[in-house]
């Protein structure tokens, strides 16, 4: 699936690198960039003591960074830059236990975003109006991050019951996505 | 901001808040179907890895230590509630999820492969029921 989404409405064509062949230096040096301020996210979120008392519940502020690269960039930038920062955090903060979960939500969610900016992409080509908005990729991505996360702990732990917690995480899913399509939508209009 | 919402959207929002729906009622539905549940004190549940490591009496007071390759962690029950006192986990997020003392709560401990759940002693199979099965 190669594809980019330069005719994207909301994306100003001034992002460096956008737009450019696949490997050039100023594509590596926006890929380096990004993936250095996801991985400084994901600290600053390991920092901030948000603990509603809700095991799990997390604000996704890397999520950020993938969401913007997913728009400006193209998948497969989002995808590398997932799996630095997924490596780098996880040695760095969480242990190898912490890679293999965060591994897990990140793909789903990554996939699914994909998925849905693809629909759009078709939709586009086909002269319709685009059916998802930054606010509904965003907030999709951020169900499926925690549903993926929460499967790999049904596996691990091998207890069912685990189930009973989807509501928990699919309605924390979407308000932080919700949020974090609202503070991308606003990145893109002002970088 | 409200203008740029999309149809998609509305449809994915509604989508997942009936799934949420779903999981979260369908205990409730499936003990409507199945109304004549004995009333016995809950009992508290601990497992490694899924195995059953033991079962515990939520009205004693006791401290329950679990040892293993995972790693050490401290359970305590308190009237009638239990916590996890101790982990050495690297999240600790077992020991801040707090106390649970009803049915069908638990506490996680991802990184030990541990869970301690609260059963009322009359749901989990082959515990109070005398009988095989019930038909209706």
């Amino acid at each position: 699936m190669k594809f980019s989404f330069q005719k994207n409405s909301i994306t100003k064509q001034t992002m460096p690198g956008h737009g450019q062949q696949r490997g050039s230096a100023q594509q590596l040096a926006a890929l380096g960039m990004l993936s250095a301020l996801a991985l400084a996210l994901s600290f600053l979120e390991s920092l901030i003591p948000f603990q509603p008392g809700l095991p799990g519940v997390k604000l996704g502020l890397a999520n950020l960074v993938i969401v913007f690269a997913l728009y400006r960039m193209d998948p497969h930038s989002a995808l590398l830059i997932n799996i630095v920062r997924i490596l780098l955090a996880g040695l760095l903060f969480s242990g190898l236990f912490g890679i293999l979960y965060s591994a897990a939500g990140a793909a789903a969610s990554l996939a699914v975003m994909t998925f849905l900016l693809w629909i759009n992409h078709k939709r586009e080509q086909a002269g319709k109006s685009c059916l998802f908005s930054i606010y509904g990729i965003s907030m999709t991505g951020g169900v499926f991050h925690n549903l993926g996360q929460l499967i790999i702990a049904i596996l691990f732990l091998s207890n069912l019951n685990l189930v009973y917690y989807f509501p928990v995480m699919i309605v924390s899913g979407i308000i932080t996505g919700l949020v974090n399509g609202m503070i991308v939508r606003l990145l893109l209009q002002r970088l | 901001m409200i203008k740029e919402i999309k149809k998609g959207d509305v449809l994915l929002l509604a989508a997942f808040i009936a799934a949420a729906l779903l999981i979260a009622l369908s205990p409730v539905l499936r003990s409507l179907a199945s109304s004549k549940e004995y009333e016995k004190a809950p009992v508290l549940e601990v497992r490694v890895a899924g195995e059953l490591y033991g079962t515990y009496d939520l009205q004693r007071d006791q401290t329950i230590t679990i040892q293993n390759s995972y790693g050490s962690n401290t359970l305590t029950i308190r009237d009638g509630a239990a916590s996890m006192t101790f982990s050495d986990c690297k999240n600790q997020i077992c020991v801040h999820a707090g106390a649970i003392h009803s049915p069908g709560q638990m506490i996680v401990c991802l990184p030990h492969r541990l869970s301690a759940e609260i059963v009322s002693a009359s749901s989990e199979s082959g515990k109070a029921p005398a009988y095989d099965a019930i038909s209706r």
